[in-house]
């Protein structure tokens, strides 16, 4: 059955933290520059998941390959920055305002969720499953709702008891009440307590609705795109998630840790996908899938030091799958610095992709200019 | 050479700089090391990694052992010889076990100042039985115990007279039996014969020749030399048997091999390294922990720089014929 | 209730420090607010802190690398010294000369900044500013190392003008110019990379070879400057003692406007402000003099719950209240924690969002870090054994009336007043309470629980928000 839907687009995002090895997550296994270059941290031909005569997966991204195989992913291969000085703050910081050659405090996405509700109605317009908002989702006056744990979440919730907690939030509503003659600023303290307690009492429910048969493994990733499912499925009206997985910073140890972190991905994205199936809730939402930056070409013994061109992943049903863009050269003449991937494509071209191609807004006020988009999505 | 028995005197040739294992990431803030056939394993705790480090002599990273699973803040290692891994847990007050796979075999130990209890538990020794001595810092006395966790002996009590001690961290056993103890807030460290009596007190508060500033360990060559970590002076003291100051060591550091493989692997350190003040990176930061070896090798945990700085003593054992009876006051002529 | 004397005293605690904890406030019953103001401005008289324990059991903290870890110890040392003011003027210039980790990722010389302020802090603007001028972290963040003789790089000069000393409108693109040229030369020591073997600190360097002896003509005045001349002349214009004014009024008195808004909107008090700037100018620009007539003006009395508290003056309050986070580590206590925490309420310490600083008064609060500054204050009670409730509790007396509940708590923890609302809720609070009886064994525990209730909805109070 084909359903056409009016729902509103739904974006979220996965940020891998760290700067993830783009390198060894699709592998150019036929190159010998690669094998050249990574001569302890390269996966051989015969353990690649060939993509194509060329490119393949790591071995530990088989769940993940599986979406790419029905045609549910676009890999934007090479995504980047100018003048990248490495730093993953400075990077993530880039990433998040879309302004490489000075400081900001805009998220774009604070932006997208200010356009999205300009009257501030829905406090859960924009979630984030984390502790502490990232800079991409704040701007000043724009309320966005953080959660570190769903089932947990909202004042008083560190009391155990459930009857102790709702005591709690009853007195805690009276003390907040808006009183004549008390001030602005505590006038302002009223209505930010007043709308803390509205979004809890909203997201409470998505924990109590939810159903589903997925079962979703036990990793961290995997937990925060089961709570993005919850609130997605319950209709609260959230139109911009964002989650991220730590632990891609891998200078020392990255033989044995990327894969594990790879394997805690690539199951928690399908079961994610598989999840919303099941509600028929995947119609209209795309994810994003990207790391600060990439990692160098050459390993150091042991792992891999801060880079600059990467891959990013635009996942979901309404994306049309394959590659984007071109693989970075591993042609020492044309490496940045001498000793890094040149990234093919600007990652704010990407966003406005997004913005333009899937949120319906315009990009230019966003990303500040206007950069060189792909056509990832059906009908588009 | 192995020794048996401690030599009359030694003609000291010197104590040449040896090598460096480790670097930042691979065997970040090492807190205690310890030797299997093959490995070296090296504790390491806080945000960069609390775990077991397992490297070869050629500096390769093998991997790590243990987690914040299994241990909170781990302070003692100690390993057998069947390569099981022992690790103290000073937040939990517990001695963890593992194989030299990193499987857990058993965690014992209960919080509590009663006899067997334990009260913050760090530096770990075998004793000749193979019986473990716990240093349980803040009981302020040493234990002993089987290696399943029966309670055998306790030492010593807050204080500061002889036998008494103030916060003891690093301890270790000498080949005699003896057992070394780093009395850590009394800025000293104290000697027991092998039934646990007193037999010597060593050093004063201070950054003179034989002071201490929180001295953190201490160990005992089967020469009887004395290697104290006296952490906040940044350096390690070494004392003959008869307890006479003979040198200090601040850091000689070398490139380790991993090390080197990393700067080589990046052009912009490489730059940054040659525009920089190179002779800094040589020092000792905080000594966390010291040990030796059969081979006479002495293992510097620099703690502050991510590392560990190997020396090995270059030394003739003298027997008492060869050298001169003890002279009472200096002469000027020599031949 | 509490004497004015002791609100005041807290008042000034909290201001000038981090807050008293019910033990602080004994030990200064005797003294005077006067006295308490001189002990204050003279931190040499109080002892240095034991850090014995914190350095046996956060040994990180011997090796300057993650900046959480030292921006956490730096929150310690609030909640833990006997020389609050010290603590608080150097989060003071560490708001107005805000220096981001961010960009150089070089803890030891952030550590090292905040050293600075520590040591400067109270002493003079003019001494203030040349430390500035030569701190490596600064230098860094405003690009002065790029600053080169045939190649001037403005970023230090222009933000020394505008956001360090005379704001807006005071001086002109020229003067930006010539005032960078002076700079030139001013760099600093390239410290060893932090791979393989971690961080190394560095120094300042002037090199004589890359600076600009020529001839500058700076807010009207000509001569070969060098820096020191530019900080010279910058502190003799009294738009500069406004600028520093306008700053600490804000900071230890009462909430003002923002920054931007400074050259079209006029201060709050005005009177005060021309008042500091007289004693700031008449001093030759030392700090003491003036916050000695900072707190002990009417003005600053007057100024009770006026401020909105920053997240560090929470998070270090609230912790003394508790008696966690001492001079002795509980067992899994890392200080490194506490950076996260005042990360999520809005404030990475050693990690401001710009140069401009953090926004400070009612831009603390959203939705976000006010469920944050709750939760945390509520949750440090959850555990009944802190040392902080055991003390509370003993001072309440063997019987509470249901009546007496509520003000004696807000005595103990303040002294604190409440608004009707919050007041009214409260007290309907212990009415549902009861009478308690704190001799009898049978109740101790419900009792306890009743009364760390009482403190976890005290400190969820808007009031709280405010210092």
């Amino acid at each position: 059955m084909t359903t056409v839907t009016k729902k509103d687009p739904v974006f979220v995002v996965v940020q891998l933290s760290g700067g993830n090895d783009f390198m060894n997550t699709l592998v150019p296994y036929s190159n010998h520059r690669y094998y050249d270059n990574r001569k302890f941290l390269n996966i051989a031909p015969e353990d690649v998941l060939p993509l194509d005569n060329t490119l393949g997966w790591h071995p530990e991204m088989a769940p993940f390959k599986e979406l790419y195989d029905r045609g549910m992913v676009a890999v934007v291969q090479g995504i980047g920055y100018p003048d990248s000085n490495r730093s993953h703050f400075r990077g993530m910081d880039i990433m998040h305002t879309c302004t490489p050659h000075e400081v900001s405090t805009i998220g774009w996405l604070g932006t997208v969720i200010e356009q999205m509700d300009p009257g501030k109605e829905n406090p859960l317009t924009g979630v984030n499953f984390g502790v502490g908002l990232p800079r991409a989702m704040s701007k000043a006056g724009v309320p966005v709702t953080s959660v570190s744990n769903l089932d947990e979440y909202g004042l008083m919730s560190g009391l155990a008891a459930e009857d102790q907690r709702d005591k709690a939030l009853k007195i805690f509503k009276d003390m907040y009440a808006q009183a004549i003659g008390s001030g602005p600023v505590m006038d302002y303290l009223s209505r930010t307590g007043s709308d803390v307690i509205t979004g809890a009492d909203m997201i409470k429910v998505a924990p109590e609705q939810y159903e589903s048969t997925v079962e979703y493994g036990d990793s961290q990733i995997a937990k925060s795109l089961r709570d993005v499912a919850r609130v997605h499925t319950a209709d609260l009206g959230t139109r911009i998630f964002y989650t991220q997985q730590g632990g891609y910073d891998t200078h020392a140890n990255q033989l044995p840790s990327q894969p594990g972190l790879f394997r805690d991905l690539s199951r928690a994205v399908n079961d994610f996908f598989a999840d919303l199936e099941e509600h028929d809730a995947d119609d209209n939402v795309v994810m994003l899938i990207f790391s600060e930056f990439g990692r160098r070409i050459a390993d150091n013994g042991s792992g891999t030091d801060h880079g600059s061109g990467g891959g990013a992943y635009l996942v979901g049903k309404p994306v049309v799958g394959g590659l984007y863009s071109e693989y970075p050269s591993l042609e020492p003449d044309k490496w940045a610095k001498g000793e890094d991937l040149e990234h093919t494509i600007d990652f704010r071209g990407i966003y406005g992709t997004i913005l333009e191609q899937w949120l319906g807004l315009e990009a230019s006020p966003i990303v500040y200019g206007n950069f060189e988009q792909i056509h990832p999505f059906k009908n588009s | 050479m192995t020794t048996t028995s401690i030599p009359y005197d030694l003609l000291r040739s010197g104590f040449p700089y040896y090598m460096t294992l480790g670097q930042r990431r691979v065997t970040t803030a090492p807190v205690d090391i310890g030797f299997g056939k093959e490995n070296i394993y090296v504790l390491t705790k806080g945000g960069l990694g609390t775990q077991i480090r397992v490297l070869n002599w050629e500096d390769e990273n093998l991997g790590v052992r243990g987690g914040t699973d299994l241990f909170q803040w781990p302070a003692g290692l100690l390993v057998d010889e069947e390569e099981n891994l022992y690790v103290s847990d000073e937040a939990k007050d517990c001695l963890v076990i593992m194989n030299k796979d990193g499987e857990h075999i058993q965690t014992w130990g209960e919080s509590g100042s009663d006899e067997g209890q334990l009260n913050r538990p760090s530096s770990l020794a075998f004793d000749l039985e193979g019986n473990i001595f716990i240093s349980d810092t803040m009981n302020h006395r040493i234990q002993k115990f089987t290696r399943d966790g029966k309670f055998l002996q306790s030492i010593g009590e807050m204080g500061t007279g002889d036998g008494q001690f103030d916060m003891p961290w690093g301890i270790s056993v000498d080949q005699l039996g003896n057992l070394y103890v780093a009395d850590w807030r009394n800025d000293r460290v104290q000697k027991f014969d092998e039934s646990g009596n007193f037999v010597f007190s060593l050093g004063s508060s201070g950054s003179e020749k034989g002071q201490f500033k929180r001295p953190t360990a201490v160990t005992v060559d089967n020469h009887g030399d004395i290697y104290v970590s006296d952490a906040e002076n940044d350096r390690v003291q070494l004392f003959n048997k008869d307890l006479k100051y003979i040198q200090s060591f601040h850091g000689n550091a070398t490139l380790s091999p991993s090390g080197q493989q990393y700067i080589l692997a990046n052009a912009v350190t490489l730059r940054l390294r040659s525009m920089a003040d190179f002779e800094k990176t040589q020092r000792l930061d905080a000594p966390m922990m010291v040990k030796v070896d059969d081979e006479f090798r002495l293992f510097i945990l620099d703690y502050g720089n991510h590392r560990i700085q190997i020396y090995k003593k270059d030394a003739v054992e003298l027997s008492k014929e060869q050298i001169a009876p003890e002279m009472r006051n200096p002469i000027l002529f020599t031949t | 209730m509490s004497s004015n004397d002791l609100k005041l005293k807290a008042h000034l605690l909290r201001r000038a420090g981090f807050g008293a904890s019910p033990k602080e406030l004994d030990q200064v019953s005797d003294k005077s607010y006067e006295d308490i103001v001189e002990d204050l401005l003279h931190p040499d008289r109080a002892e240095e802190i034991n850090m014995d324990y914190i350095k046996r059991y956060n040994p990180e903290l011997r090796y300057p690398d993650t900046h959480p870890l030292h921006a956490g110890f730096w929150i310690w040392r609030m909640i833990n010294t006997k020389k609050p003011l010290e603590e608080k003027i150097a989060l003071f210039w560490h708001h107005v000369f805000a220096t981001a980790w961010y960009k150089g990722e070089h803890t030891p010389s952030q550590i090292e900044q905040i050293e600075t302020f520590r040591r400067n802090g109270l002493s003079n603007i003019k001494q203030i500013l040349n430390d500035l001028a030569k701190d490596p972290a600064m230098n860094y963040w405003l690009d002065n190392c790029e600053n080169h003789s045939d190649q001037p790089n403005e970023n230090w000069g222009r933000e020394l003008l505008e956001l360090f000393s005379m704001g807006v409108g005071n001086y002109t693109e020229e003067d930006i110019k010539q005032a960078s040229r002076a700079f030139t030369g001013w760099t600093f020591e390239q410290p060893l990379p932090l791979y393989p073997y971690g961080n190394y600190e560095t120094k300042f360097v002037f090199d004589e070879s890359d600076h600009d002896f020529g001839e500058k003509t700076f807010l009207g005045r000509t001569g070969d400057f060098n820096g020191e001349d530019i900080i010279d002349i910058i502190c003799e214009e009294r738009a500069t003692a406004l600028f520093i004014c306008r700053h600490l009024y804000n900071f230890f008195v009462e909430d003002e406007p923002q920054i931007p808004a400074w050259s079209i909107e006029p201060p709050r008090n005005p009177e005060a402000i021309d008042q500091m700037i007289d004693v700031l100018m008449s001093n030759d620009g030392e700090m003491v003099p003036l916050l000695r007539f900072v707190f002990n003006s009417e003005f600053f009395k007057d100024s009770m719950y006026k401020k909105v508290k920053n997240p560090c003056e929470l998070i270090a309050g609230t912790l003394k209240l508790t008696g966690t986070y001492g001079i002795m580590p509980k067992q899994g206590e890392e200080v490194g924690k506490l950076y996260g925490i005042g990360s999520v309420m809005g404030q990475a310490l050693m990690n401001p969002p710009t140069v401009e600083g953090w926004h400070t008064g009612h831009e603390w609060i959203d939705g976000g870090t006010l469920n944050e500054r709750v939760n945390f204050a509520v949750n440090q009670f959850n555990d009944m054994s802190v040392p902080g409730l055991s003390d509370i509790i003993s001072r309440l007396g063997d019987r509470v009336k249901a009546s007496e509940l509520l003000d004696k708590c807000l005595d103990i923890i303040g002294p604190f007043e409440l608004g009707k609302q919050a007041y009214d809720a409260l007290s309907e609070y212990a009415e549902a309470v009861g009478d308690l009886d704190l001799t009898n064994e049978a109740s101790i525990e419900q009792n306890n629980e009743y009364i760390a209730r009482m403190v976890q909805l005290i400190l969820s109070t808007r009031e709280y928000q405010f210092a």
